[in-house]
Order: structure tokens, then C-alpha cells, then sequence
């Protein structure tokens, strides 16, 4: 019986130390995930004590920063229109890289330390006095003070200035005060003392003042109480090239997002209609109200449109699996599939061509066929693989591609969907990520937006890994895609972005929406030898696809010209 | 300067906590935990009733220096506190025969933590808390005198099949709904849960029953009885104690019996049974579907879950200090969620000690079954440490997500009258049975022995010459022969 008792012990033992492998796992692996969620409520509590880390692009350019005001703290942009979509706004609710990455920005790195160096600094010892200016120039007296205590009086300048706060301050005013004559320090400290850039303290004293700039003086935060800082956000963005996006899109309803093809990396991400996320509160009803322009929706990864002839990309890849590829279609401009016109653009007569020319010159009638004959179920398949009707890990807001083929779909529905028409409906990144498996040879990737975090001294301490969606492509048909891509470029719909500098391939897209402008598109990626960046550009009712091309090309060039 | 404190206190609280665990493990290696004799064993055990002081006494210290935490009854806790952990183990230890110090050390530590948690939570509580451990405690006094003169428990076993299934059913019939199960009853002011009681007759009855030789028609009839007993309690929709019920069964099934086909077939049942249950209680689904995505439903079924998990990832490894939590946004925080909030205020650290210290006190009792001679207190010590093991197992795994949440109570530390007295009773019960191994070992198994033969032969070599010999045996004599 005892050995049953051992036995049955043992395994309840086992049970305990599986349950402390789950919390350890728990708290390493998990927590920080966990708690980053609108309704814990212990984050906002944080919030007021904690000064939120910066976000910064990937060379370190700072793009938000927390400001300490004497109500707490002010969240400041530096760009704040150029990245209203990527980084949000926090304050009335959050969005964005603020909302995503809300745990990160109040995390304390080193907890402990700062901890300890913010109760010793501002609880302890009484905030101004602590002050390395101090410390410096009469230290004793500064303990003395401390250990009993003791205010020194306020001369009219203090008062006027709000209390000795101020280093600067604090100097000037207290060579009036009468503690000083009183207590017995020797004339050569009175000497350095009143003329204060005569001595070493002085320095210290500068050096205070720049606060968080100066990395080498270890004691600078602590001059008016340390300040408990949240680990800094390094986003995948490049200002640079955010910049000029930004400049390019201009005033026109729509998006321009850059990736890196082999690693899903965003580097410009830019919305139009936008915001301002430091004027938001005062806007908000405006701004939520605003339906035409809906300046708050982020059009990249939350937009929803028709693809257009940018859906052909996955109608090649269809067309190149299934081994059609010699198949060729007379195309008569007008194209007639049962009681389902089609047109191709302007009319154009295209005449008999095979995949490369229909694909070059967007032949909307080739690819209709191409549908049709593939017959539904095929294309079904397809799109799934494509990553259509399927969430994935984008940590900003977006939303998911629709594609709303049936079994029972008749012919006509088939052709629309097989140009891009019909009810498929697809965000820009989406359309972004397609054509970076295109370049990649077949991979696709979730696109990251957060490069890695960094400490407040400015030390990365995680990077963040790029993340497989899986093949979506041989790498065969990959390259058969990319020779197409390029050849829409050199003779076909794209001409315009043949750039001397760099060598783009690409695909452009006019999509119907039921007015006389048409949604228009543009993909592509460069330099053509050795794919690096995917542009996507996407001009709502934006008329003729020229537009787009003509700034993917901008955008590509100077691209290659920071190289 | 409070500040300062908390901050500190934080890390001396997880220090404490080590050094118990430590001495916890000096004493389990030594095996000095054993007699109440002024050797080195009962030194080590005074020594760490040491460090239970200086934890109550820092805790307290802590929560009396911040002012956000309100103070009322706060000195007649920490005072009432410090004599409880002080002189409780004391008088246990004049009135039981022989103590087993790390036992109570244990228990009376985690009470420690139970008062001041709650001294945090609401120091209403903690002062009610207070009186049910004083009141815990005069109940194992009181008991062990009839423990010890009335030889015959294992006789009574028609008084605790019929006692239990009364108490049960008077629960069913007049029980007061909480919080979806209907497992109170009151009367008066007085309220308590049946289901605790009949915890300790449960475990009784079976092991009264399985002390003798039962045959496959016994098996199967206790089986049904066993199977009637967790019905009784999924009627009351109390699932946790249904849960802990049946796995004591279990154990005891096994330990006694040793058929795999009894203990197989009674998994098997009882899976097909909680099957079944999913299918037919929605409560049930509830409770499964908040365990496996509780994050899609945040705001509802996966309200409770979610906010501990928040609780406990927020406070991290050290915790965010005594007072420093959020634990006011934890439902339930006083029973069900108390471990949440321990993880957060004190550190997961301290948390995963303080399981530690769940395992100690388990190994105490499981050294009583081993000990004992008689099989009837073997199958008892068994069963009710059994009981106790497999509830907290239910409801940390619970409230951290390794299991779905079911509502029962951590052992010593959630509020609770019915569960603090109960469990202190266990333990007083495995106290009762324990004896320590020097004493027991040398002693040759008669045939009134109604146990199992055990391989001692080398240990009675080896301990053969302990010098007081005589007056051991027979006081050993006196109290295991059944």
C-alpha cells in the first residue's frame, strides 16, 4: 500500500510542478502580451507616474516623445500628420503603434533601479533639493539640509520662479540667503560659489541641465527626481522615405506603403486624408464625423477596394500552376462572356495574344476567359492561399481582404472576379504583401511595423523577428511573374516608371467603383535584379493609373539615390 | 519613506519566504521534523517559526505605513495575528501527543499570508478571517481528546454515508444561491457550506469501508455511492467540489484497492459523465469556452479570467509591493481570485514559493499515511491529503489558466469560516495520525496489523538502538492498534 500511496503522491506532485512551469512560462513568455490589453486597467493607472517611451524610426530619429508639463505628461509628434495612421494618437482611447505596443512604451527597463532611484529621489529626499548643481558646490550642506529637513528661505526670485526647482534658480538665489553667510564655509568656496563658471561645479552643473541628451553623466536624470521612463519603440520606418511618400501623395485621397520584400518590414506607410493626433481631443467629433473623408480610417490597412488589374498577379500565378500558360484569346476590345460585357481600357483591341501581352497590356478579356475555364473552385483555392478571407498578425489595425467567390457562382460573376472586379475587395497592404512574395521567390510575410525596443539610454534590448505567412508560390512561378512585372514596365501599362536609375517592374490597376473615376493602383518592386522594397499606390478615384506609376517611380528612385 | 519601505519589503518578502522554504527542506531531508523532544529538530522548527514572526510582523509594519490602505481593526489583527502564529503551534504542540512541527509551521504560515492579503483587501475580513483560525484552532483542540479515547471510527462508517448525503440534500433542498451554486445553507446569521463538512465524512466512509477486504461487488456498489455523492454535487452546480470529490475517491480507490481496473473505469466514467455534462449545462460550456479563449469576450465570460491573468503578469516576478496592486479591479479577490492578487502584490516569485509551501505540508501528510500501521488512518491520511493537494491544484491551475475555473477555495488562505475550520481540521486529523518514523519503525508488525506488510527490515537494523525505546513503544502501542 505504501508504494501505492508514493505512486499516487508523485503524480500529484507532478501536477504542482506542472503548475509552476505554467506561471513561470506564463509570466517570461506570455505576460507581456497579456497585459498590453485595453482592459487591464492597471496600464492607464501607470500612465500618470510613468513617462511613456519615445517611438523613434529605425536610425533613430525621435518621432513621439512624452513632454512633463507641471500636470503630467504631454505626448508630442514631431511629424504629426506624416504618421497620424502608423503611430495613432493615445489620449482620448489609443491607435496605432500607441495602442500596439502600449505595454512596451510604459515598461520600465531595469525596474528595479529606476524604481529605487525614483522613491530615493522624489520620496525620500524632497524634490529640488537632491540636485547635482548641489551636490556639487556645497555638498555638505545639501545633506544637512536633507537629513533635517530644512528649507532654505526664498529669496523674491524663487517665489516669482515657482519654488527652487530650477538649478539655475536655485544658484542665483541662494548666494542672497542667509544660511550660507551663517554656516562656516571657508572664502575660496564663497569665491567659486559666486562666480560659479570658475570652477568645476559649474560644469556638473550644465551638464544637469541637459538632462536625458547627456548618456555620460550617469547622475544627470537625477537633478530634479528621476523620472520613471518606459522603453523606447523603434518602428521599421524609414523618416526618410516616409517623408518624401508623404510629399508625393500629397493632397490626394489615398495610400503609399514601402516594405522590404524579404522581410516584410514597413518602411513608409502614408494615409491621406490624416490628422492631427496632438489636436485630436478638440477635433474628435469633428474628425469622427467627417464621413467623406474619414480622416481617422488608416486607407493602407484598413481601406477596402476593388483590386482592379492588380488581381492579375494572382490570375497569372493561376494561370502559370495550372499549366495554361500558352493558352492566348483573341480579345475584340468588347469582350462578351454569356449576357457579361467586358471591357478592356479605353476599348483597346488587343487581338490575339498569349499570357505575357494580355498581362502587359492588363487584357481584361484574356483574363476572364482564364477565369472561366479555371472554373471556380480553382480560383476559390487561390485567393484562400493568397491570404484573402484570412486575419494575420499586423499589429496596427487592419482589415481583411474579402473574396467572395461561391461554388455557385455563374460565368458571369467568375469574369469580373477573375479581373479584380466583382465583390472581391482588398486593402493596399495586402495588395503590398502579394507582391513582395512575388519579388522574395513565393514567401509571404506579415508586415512589421516595430523593428525592436530599446531602453531609455538608448541601448536595443529585443528586436522583433520577421514572421512567415508561408509559401504562397513556386519559386518558379515567381520568377515566371516577375519577368512579367517587368515587362508591363518596359512595353506595357506601366511605361512610365522605366527609370534610368533603377530597374522597376511592376503592375498597375484601374478598378470600376461605379463612378466616372476609377480607383486606380499601382505595385510594383525594385531594383529588378535583386528585389529589396515593394511599393503599393493606391489613389482613390484618382483617374488615370499614370499617377500612381509616376509616384512609385518618385518614391523608387529616390529610394535608390539614399543607397 | 513608505515608498522606500514597500519597495524593500517586496524583496524581503520573497528572502523570507526562501529561508522558509530552505528550512522547510533542511527539516524534510533531516527527517527532524518528527518528535517533540528539545533535540535539533524541534530547535530548527522553533527557528522557523522565527521567520513566519518577521514575516507578519514586516508585513504588518508595511501595510501600517500606507495611507492609502484603510487602518481599522488594524491593530487587533496584527496583534491577534502574531499571537496565533505564536502560541497556536505552542498549545498544539501541549495537547497532541506528537506534533509534526513543519506541518503546522506550514499551515500557520499560510495563514499568515491569508491575514495580511487580507488585511490589504479589506481589514474587515481579516479580522473575521483571525477569529476562524482562532476558531480553527480550538477545534483541532478539541477534537483531538475524542481522536484519541474513541478507537472506533473506522466502525462508523452507515453514521458518515448517512450524515453526508443528509447534508447534502438539506443543501439541495434549502441551500441560498452564491454566485451560481447552491451550495450555502443558512440559519440565523449563521451561514456555512455543507459541502465542506461532508468533505471530511466522505473521506471518512470510504476509508472505513476500504479497510476491510472488499470483493468486485463491494467495489462496484461504492462506486455507485462515490459517483452519488459528486452527482449530488453537480446538482448543487458546485463544480469544484464535484471535481475534488471525485478525484478523493479516486485516490483512495486506488491506495486501498490497487485494482487499475476500478481506478480506470472510474476515470472513464467520470469523463464520460463531464462529457455528457458539457453537452447538457450551458454553465459548463461557459466555464470551457472563457478556459480556452477567454481574450474574445473579455468584457463577459472571460471577465474573471482575464483580469487575474492581468493581475499576475502586471505584478511579474517581485511583484509590485505590499499595496501597490490593482487589486480591487480582480473579482472575487477574497476567495476564488486570492492568488491572483498574492501574485501581484508579492511576485510570482512568492507565489511559486508559497506552492512550495502547499507541497510541504502535503509531503507531511503524506508521511503520515506512510507511517501509520493501521490501514484505516493509511486510507484516511491518504484521502484528506489527497483532498487538499487536489484543491489548491484546482484553483491556482484555475485562476492561472492552466485548467478551466472552478469556484473553491485555497486551502488556509482564501476567506472563508466553513473552508479555514475544515482544513484546519484536516490537518489536525493528519497530525492525529501521524508518528513519527523512529517510532513506528522499530516496532515488528503483529497480526492484529491490519496493514499491508512493509520492507522495514534494513531501517529496524539501523535505528535499533535508540536510547528511550521503551516508553515510545508503548505509547505507539497504545494509539495505532485499531
Amino acid at each position: 500500500m505504501n508504494n501505492r500511496i508514493k505512486i499516487t503522491f508523485w503524480l500529484l506532485f507532478a501536477m504542482f510542478a506542472l503548475l509552476i512551469i505554467h506561471i513561470g512560462y506564463f509570466t517570461f513568455f506570455e505576460a507581456d502580451e497579456v497585459i498590453n490589453n485595453p482592459y487591464n486597467l492597471r496600464l492607464s493607472a501607470s500612465e500618470g507616474s510613468v513617462k511613456r517611451g519615445n517611438i523613434e524610426d529605425i536610425n533613430g530619429v525621435v518621432l513621439a516623445e512624452s513632454i512633463q508639463e507641471d500636470n503630467g505628461f504631454v505626448r508630442s509628434y514631431n511629424y504629426p500628420r506624416m504618421y497620424c495612421h502608423v503611430i495613432g494618437y493615445t489620449g482620448v482611447g489609443k491607435t496605432g503603434v500607441e495602442a500596439a505596443y502600449n505595454a512596451r512604451l510604459l515598461d520600465l527597463h531595469n525596474e528595479t533601479l529606476q524604481k529605487f532611484l525614483y522613491i530615493l529621489t522624489n520620496k525620500v529626499f524632497k524634490q529640488g533639493k537632491f540636485s547635482l548643481a548641489d551636490m556639487g558646490i556645497y555638498q555638505s550642506n545639501v545633506y544637512a539640509a536633507d537629513i533635517f529637513d530644512f528649507e532654505p528661505p526664498l529669496s523674491d526670485d524663487d517665489v516669482l520662479s515657482g519654488g527652487g526647482v530650477d538649478a539655475d534658480v536655485t544658484t542665483e538665489s541662494l548666494t542672497e540667503t542667509d544660511i550660507y553667510e551663517n554656516s562656516e564655509i571657508d572664502n575660496e568656496i564663497k569665491d567659486i560659489y559666486n562666480n560659479p563658471e570658475n570652477m568645476q561645479g559649474a560644469d556638473l552643473d550644465s551638464i544637469a541641465n541637459d538632462g536625458y541628451e547627456s548618456e555620460n553623466n550617469f547622475f544627470a536624470p537625477l537633478k530634479d527626481g528621476y523620472v520613471l521612463t518606459g522603453n523606447t519603440v523603434v518602428l521599421c520606418i524609414d523618416n526618410r522615405i516616409q517623408q518624401k511618400a508623404f510629399e508625393l501623395l500629397g493632397e490626394r485621397k489615398g495610400s503609399v506603403i514601402v516594405s522590404e520584400v524579404d522581410t516584410g518590414k514597413i518602411k513608409a506607410m502614408v494615409s491621406y486624408p490624416n490628422y492631427n493626433p496632438e489636436t485630436i481631443a478638440e477635433n474628435w467629433e469633428y474628425l469622427t464625423n467627417d464621413n467623406e473623408n474619414t480622416p481617422l480610417l488608416n486607407r493602407a490597412a484598413q481601406g477596402l477596394y476593388p483590386p482592379g488589374s492588380v488581381f492579375k498577379i494572382g490570375m497569372a500565378q493561376l494561370i502559370i500552376d495550372t499549366g495554361n500558360r500558352d493558352m492566348t484569346y483573341n480579345c475584340q476590345g468588347v469582350n462578351k462572356f454569356g449576357n457579361k460585357t467586358l471591357r478592356c481600357y479605353n476599348e483597346t483591341v488587343h487581338g490575339s495574344e498569349g499570357l505575357t501581352d494580355a498581362f502587359k497590356n492588363s487584357c481584361n478579356g484574356y483574363f476572364a476567359k482564364a477565369g472561366i475555364e479555371l472554373t471556380n473552385d480553382r480560383l476559390i483555392t487561390e485567393a484562400l492561399n493568397l491570404g484573402y478571407n484570412k486575419d494575420y498578425d499586423f499589429p496596427l489595425e487592419h482589415s481583411v481582404s474579402v473574396f467572395n467567390l461561391t461554388e455557385e457562382s455563374d460565368n458571369s460573376e467568375l469574369a469580373d472576379t477573375s479581373i479584380g472586379q466583382g465583390k472581391t475587395m482588398t486593402t493596399p497592404l495586402h495588395i503590398n504583401m502579394i507582391t513582395s512574395s512575388v519579388a522574395n521567390g513565393g514567401t509571404m510575410y506579415v508586415p512589421q511595423i516595430a523593428e525592436g525596443i530599446k531602453s531609455p539610454s538608448g541601448r536595443m534590448i529585443r528586436k522583433f523577428k520577421p514572421e512567415e505567412m508561408g509559401v504562397v508560390m513556386s519559386k518558379e512561378t515567381a520568377a515566371i511573374i516577375k519577368g512579367l512585372m517587368r515587362e508591363v514596365v518596359t512595353s506595357g501599362t506601366a511605361q512610365g516608371a522605366n527609370s534610368d536609375i533603377i530597374a522597376i517592374a511592376g503592375k498597375t490597376g484601374t478598378a470600376e467603383n461605379g463612378t466616372d473615376n476609377d480607383h486606380i493602383w499601382f505595385t510594383g518592386f525594385a531594383p529588378y535584379d535583386e528585389p529589396k522594397y515593394a511599393v503599393t499606390v493606391m489613389l482613390e478615384y484618382g483617374g488615370r493609373s499614370s499617377k500612381t506609376v509616376n509616384i512609385a517611380k518618385d518614391l523608387l528612385e529616390y529610394i535608390a539615390g539614399l543607397e | 519613506m513608505t515608498e522606500l519601505l514597500i519597495f524593500i519589503s517586496k524583496y524581503v518578502f520573497i528572502i523570507l519566504m526562501f529561508i522558509f522554504c530552505l528550512q522547510s527542506k533542511y527539516l524534510v531531508s533531516k527527517g527532524r521534523n518528527t518528535n517533540k523532544r528539545a533535540d535539533e529538530g524541534a530547535y530548527a522548527v522553533r527557528l522557523q517559526r522565527m521567520t513566519i514572526v518577521l514575516f507578519h510582523v514586516l508585513a504588518y509594519a508595511t501595510l501600517n505605513f500606507n495611507s492609502e490602505i484603510p487602518v481599522e481593526d488594524y491593530m487587533v489583527t496584527a496583534a491577534g495575528g502574531l499571537v496565533l502564529v505564536v502560541f497556536a503551534p505552542v498549545l498544539i504542540g501541549l495537547v497532541y501527543n506528537r506534533i509534526n512541527g513543519l506541518a503546522i509551521n506550514c499551515m500557520y504560515f499560510l495563514m499568515d499570508i491569508s491575514l495580511v492579503i487580507l488585511q490589504r483587501l479589506d481589514p474587515a475580513l481579516a479580522l473575521r478571517q483571525m477569529v476562524f483560525f482562532f476558531m480553527g484552532t480550538a477545534v483541532i483542540l478539541i477534537i483531538y481528546p475524542i481522536l484519541r479515547y474513541f478507537k472506533k471510527f473506522y466502525e462508523l462508517k452507515y453514521f458518515y454515508l448517512i450524515v453526508g448525503f443528509a447534508l447534502l440534500l438539506v443543501t439541495i433542498i434549502f441551500g441560498t444561491n452564491v454566485r451560481g451554486a447552491t451550495n450555502w445553507i443558512r440559519i440565523g446569521q449563521f451561514s456555512f457550506q455543507p459541502a465542506e463538512i461532508v468533505k471530511i465524512l466522505f473521506v471518512f466512509y470510504f476509508a472505513s469501508v476500504f479497510c476491510r477486504n472488499t470483493d468486485f461487488r463491494d467495489r462496484v456498489i461504492q462506486m455507485a455511492l462515490g459517483f452519488a455523492f459528486v452527482a449530488l454535487l453537480v446538482l448543487q452546480r458546485d463544480l469544484g467540489s464535484a471535481l475534488i470529490f471525485f478525484m478523493t475517491f479516486i485516490i483512495i480507490l486506488f491506495v486501498s484497492t490497487g485494482s487499475l481496473f476500478f481506478t480506470f473505469s472510474g476515470i472513464g466514467l467520470a469523463g464520460l459523465g463531464a462529457v455528457m455534462a458539457y453537452f447538457m449545462f450551458s454553465h459548463i460550456r461557459v466555464r470551457i469556452s472563457a478556459w480556452i479563449d477567454p481574450w474574445s469576450d473579455i468584457s463577459n465570460k472571460g471577465y474573471q479570467i482575464s483580469q487575474s491573468l492581468f493581475a499576475i503578469g502586471s505584478g511579474g516576478i517581485w511583484g509590485s509591493g505590499l499595496g501597490k496592486g490593482y487589486a480591487s479591479t480582480i473579482p472575487i479577490v477574497e476567495t476564488d481570485f486570492i492568488f491572483s492578487a498574492i501574485c501581484e502584490e508579492f511576485g510570482v516569485l512568492f507565489a511559486i514559493f508559497m506552492i512550495f509551501v502547499y507541497m510541504t505540508l502535503f509531503y507531511c501528510g503524506v508521511r503520515s499515511a506512510l507511517n501509520t500501521r493501521s490501514r484505516f488512518k493509511a486510507i484516511l491520511a491518504s484521502g484528506l491529503t489527497g483532498l487538499l493537494c487536489f484543491q489548491t491544484f484546482i484553483i491556482i491551475g484555475g485562476v492561472t489558466k492552466l485548467i478551466p475555473l472552478t469556484g473553491v477555495t485555497l486551502p488556509f488562505v482564501s476567506y472563508g469560516g466553513t473552508s479555514v475550520v475544515i482544513c484546519t481540521v484536516i490537518v489536525g486529523l493528519l497530525l492525529w495520525i501521524y508518528v513519527p518514523k523512529t517510532e513506528d519503525s522499530h516496532i515488528k508488525h503483529g497480526p492484529d496489523d491490519v496493514r499491508e506488510p512493509v520492507r522495514r527490515k534494513k531501517r529496524v537494523r539501523e535505528n535499533i538502538n535508540i536510547p528511550d525505546e521503551a516508553p515510545l513503544r508503548r505509547r505507539v502501542r497504545r494509539h495505532d492498534d485499531e
